[in-house]
């Protein structure tokens, strides 16, 4: 895990909500509102991204847990603290 | 990624797009013409005789039993027609990705099968009306429908079969083969009932005939055992999506795909209730009208069941796809 890039973190928890559509709703997010290109995404963009996300996904949704669970593990990827050991912990849960 | 892909990107996606609106106006006015053509078919001859006088029905009776039929039938294929053009708008959507290309597949093998109600409903109307005034021409009129029937539904369980596979090709790990077994044998069991209401039965009921005008070994060899065959593909076909969305990641995304599978699953179970009627089709028009009613009521069912869970499961689909 320590060897992904954040876009990869990213995409990789958010496999676990939106499947093989993940990678198309993040290059949405990253392009439409950091007008970056996803590969591009610094720590600071996370969390900005993050808001976004948290905006987008509601509307997917009603479950107001899983869409604060999603924003909580896209925090740690920002703070830094997202790695292989806390990966493996959230896919047991 | 969408990122990577060259700078002409959006200009191709825009190409895409126009060619996708050019053959929706094109389908759906097929559709339109074909369903008003089969409204006025339905609704506005006078009713046959010998019908009324079998079911004891007196002109208005008549035309309220088939009116209401007929608006439910066609309100059943505007169902599968927006269910049918909304999973291949979502297909369009994701084109290029690892699931476009089955979605697409299954997306086409949805308008075959939709645009295939109007078209069987009014070949039939012609045909047998051309048989009415030439009962002659009614075992040619019967076969030309039944094969006509069986080719729509063989492309499209096809197309669907093709998709399936596409969608499970992407599944990471090994599936448990138990279920598949499981289902395999049921099916088996299904086609065995089904042939012998083909061919057993018209031996002791040779009134059955009239719903193939074939000889036994031709019956079998075109028309049962293709059936068989094809519903074989399109029950495979909502099995392997199925699969897919239990194997692969993502709660929402599972939720969605799973409406999808369910329904494409129930237009090959009403595609199978379907020729099993045919095949009885004698014998149904032997009993009182209410359970003939009861009896189409179900199929009715059933069809606009599983095109409403298509319609949800692309709706959903492609919501992902526009947050």
């Amino acid at each position: 895990m320590a060897n992904l890039s954040l876009l990869d973190q990213v995409l990789e928890i958010s496999q676990d909500y939106l499947g093989p559509a993940a990678e198309r709703f993040i290059d949405r997010q990253i392009s439409t509102h950091l007008k970056k290109r996803p590969e591009k995404i610094t720590r600071e963009d996370v969390y900005k991204l993050i808001d976004w996300i948290k905006l987008s996904f509601a509307l997917l949704t009603n479950d107001k847990a899983i869409v604060e669970q999603y924003a909580k593990r896209l925090r740690l990827v920002a703070d830094g603290k997202w790695n292989e050991a806390v990966g493996k912990k959230w896919a047991q849960k | 990624m969408a990122w990577k892909k060259t700078d002409d990107a959006p200009s191709y996606s825009r190409r895409a797009q126009n060619s996708l609106i050019d053959f929706t106006r094109i389908y759906v006015a097929i559709f339109v013409i074909l369903t008003i053509a089969y409204l006025v078919e339905t609704i506005l001859p006078k009713p046959d005789k010998a019908i009324l006088t079998h079911y004891h029905l007196s002109h208005a009776s008549y035309y309220w039993l088939i009116d209401p039929l007929a608006i439910i039938l066609v309100l059943i294929w505007l169902v599968s027609l927006y269910g049918s053009l909304r999973v291949k708008a979502y297909a369009r959507v994701i084109d290029g990705s690892k699931d476009g290309k089955g979605m697409n597949l299954i997306g086409n093998g949805l308008l075959t099968q939709t645009i295939s109600l109007p078209i069987i409903s009014n070949l039939s109307y012609i045909l047998n009306h051309a048989a009415k005034n030439h009962p002659g021409l009614q075992p040619t009129a019967t076969i030309i429908i039944n094969y006509i029937s069986l080719g729509l539904m063989a492309a499209a369980f096809i197309l669907v079969f093709a998709g399936g596979q596409k969608l499970f090709k992407l599944v990471p790990s090994r599936t448990r083969q138990l279920p598949r077994i499981v289902w395999q044998g049921v099916f088996i069991l299904a086609s065995s009932l089904y042939t012998y209401l083909v061919i057993i039965q018209p031996i002791h009921h040779p009134l059955d005939r009239r719903a193939y005008f074939l000889p036994d070994w031709l019956l079998v060899l075109t028309i049962a055992a293709p059936y068989i065959f094809f519903w074989y593909l399109g029950v495979n076909g909502a099995y392997n999506m199925y699969l897919f969305s239990r194997n692969i990641k993502g709660s929402i995304y599972k939720d969605a795909l799973s409406f999808l599978a369910s329904g494409v699953a129930l237009v090959v179970l009403a595609s199978v209730i379907t020729r099993i009627i045919t095949s009885l089709s004698s014998r149904i028009t032997s009993l009182k009208i209410t359970p003939i009613l009861l009896i189409v009521y179900g199929l009715l069912a059933v069809i606009a069941a599983g095109y409403i869970l298509i319609a949800i499961g692309a709706k959903k689909l492609r919501k992902i796809e526009e947050a």
